[in-house]
């Protein structure tokens, strides 16, 4: 009678597991095992749980955002070489929204993959290498899939050639700014080291949030700078709409319902920018305090 | 003192679990306590993990891992062990859970807690 998985089965379910938590998963597994099939369906019942918990764990709103807006923004800043409107007259939003989302999924991925003491340059690279190359494999499969979704060619090699650096640098950036969240929580009694460290990353976290924030701010501005002498104020345009007025002949629907979409979206990453400013402030808040209490201490 | 965050039910089990369990709490023996405390209701390994990390995220618990041992195949297991801030918020659920099962009792008389006789519950029209 078999006493320990097979070799193969265990081999599969470990390159499933983030590192972070393979060791004592596949002993628990192990010390559950019965049978073959028990052991599979066991598997299958507490790996995507794993994953997920890891994805969790290891996932950031904030480099997730800055991810994205670098994306975008390379993107957008590469269809200028097919003309200011390329985006709307191509309906290029959608494509380039696929594109984003294989790159992002990665990154996510790979975050919950890696080793958090990992902090090199190869494994940067690697990431973005990796991301980039899955974004033009998925081109492929939308050729196959679906045409109409398929990004201009020339537009996706231009926006990964922009986006290789910007990318780079963000998770270079984002890699040596990281702490384990582990090490966050629990902030009952934590030292005033560890409280200026905490404080550190917080601050410099918001910093890159906010600029981020701004950045794509000025995007969405600049993107949907033409509507503006039409749609603003948007409420008259609106009332006289509902009053029965025609809107005016240039006004593209879909052109709009875009800008809007954009404005919303970082109207919607402002919250999350005050709550980071917020987190920020109050990490520095626990510094100062604990600073207070120990020069009380020594007076 | 400060104010702790409310616990969700499966928290409260895994948190209790690993309170009874003392110095032997780690994935497997947790997730058969657990089960042990919901019956019939079966509870996954899967869901037990997912619970321990975002208890160790809060502060609530905390982990460390054993050395390998051969019947788990060469590797260590992860121990957890429950941190002040857990107990309190354990605690807190507790005197919660307390004051509805006294609010209950009054109107249906005492609840079927195992090891008390037959429930015999109280209709008042």
């Amino acid at each position: 009678m078999e006493t320990h998985p097979p070799e193969l089965i265990e081999a599969i379910v470990e390159k499933l597991i983030p590192p972070a938590c393979r060791e004592h998963v596949l002993g628990d597994l192990c010390e559950r095992f019965e049978s073959r099939s028990q052991y599979v369906l066991d598997a299958l019942r507490t790996v995507p749980f794993v994953i997920a918990s890891q994805v969790r764990r290891t996932f950031d709103i904030a480099v997730f955002l800055s991810e994205a807006s670098a994306l975008y923004i390379g993107f957008a800043a590469a269809s200028l070489a097919g003309g200011p409107g390329f985006l709307y007259d191509h309906s290029a939003f959608l494509p380039i929204a696929l594109v984003m989302a294989v790159v992002l999924i990665v990154f996510t991925l790979r975050d919950a993959y890696a080793d958090r003491n990992d902090r090199s340059e190869q494994r940067a690279a690697f990431d973005v290498w990796l991301a980039l190359a899955l974004a033009y494999a998925s081109q492929g499969s939308m050729r196959l899939l679906h045409p109409q979704w398929l990004l201009p060619a020339w537009l996706m090699s231009l926006g990964v050639v922009i986006n290789l650096p910007v990318l780079f640098l963000l998770r270079r950036f984002v890699q040596n700014n990281r702490t384990d969240p582990a090490a966050v929580a629990g902030a009952a009694a934590a030292s005033l080291d560890e409280l200026k460290r905490r404080a550190v990353w917080a601050h410099s976290r918001a910093w890159t949030l906010n600029w981020t924030w701004l950045a794509l701010s000025v995007a969405v501005f600049y993107s949907t700078v033409n509507l503006l002498s039409l749609a603003f104020p948007f409420v008259f345009l609106v009332l006289g709409w509902f009053g029965g007025r025609p809107l005016p002949a240039t006004f593209n629907t879909d052109e709009f319902t875009l800008s809007l979409a954009g404005f919303l979206v970082v109207c919607a990453c402002w919250f999350v920018l005050r709550s980071v400013n917020r987190r920020a402030a109050q990490a520095l808040q626990k510094e100062i305090d604990e600073l207070d209490k120990q020069e009380r201490g020594k007076s | 003192m400060a104010k702790t965050d409310s616990l969700g039910q499966f928290e409260q089990l895994v948190l209790t679990a690993i309170l009874a369990l003392g110095d032997k709490a780690y994935g497997v023996t947790i997730q058969e306590k657990v089960e042990e405390f919901s019956k019939p209701k079966s509870v996954s390994l899967g869901a037990v993990y997912v619970t321990l990390d975002r208890l160790e995220d809060k502060g609530l618990i905390s982990s460390w891992l054993s050395d390998p041992t051969p019947e788990r195949g060469g590797r260590s297991k992860r121990y957890y062990r429950l941190e002040g801030l857990g107990e309190r918020a354990l605690q807190e659920s507790l005197t919660t859970a307390q004051r509805m099962v006294a609010a209950v009792e009054e109107v249906w008389g005492a609840l079927p807690i195992p090891g008390r006789k037959k429930w015999k519950p109280i209709r008042q029209n």
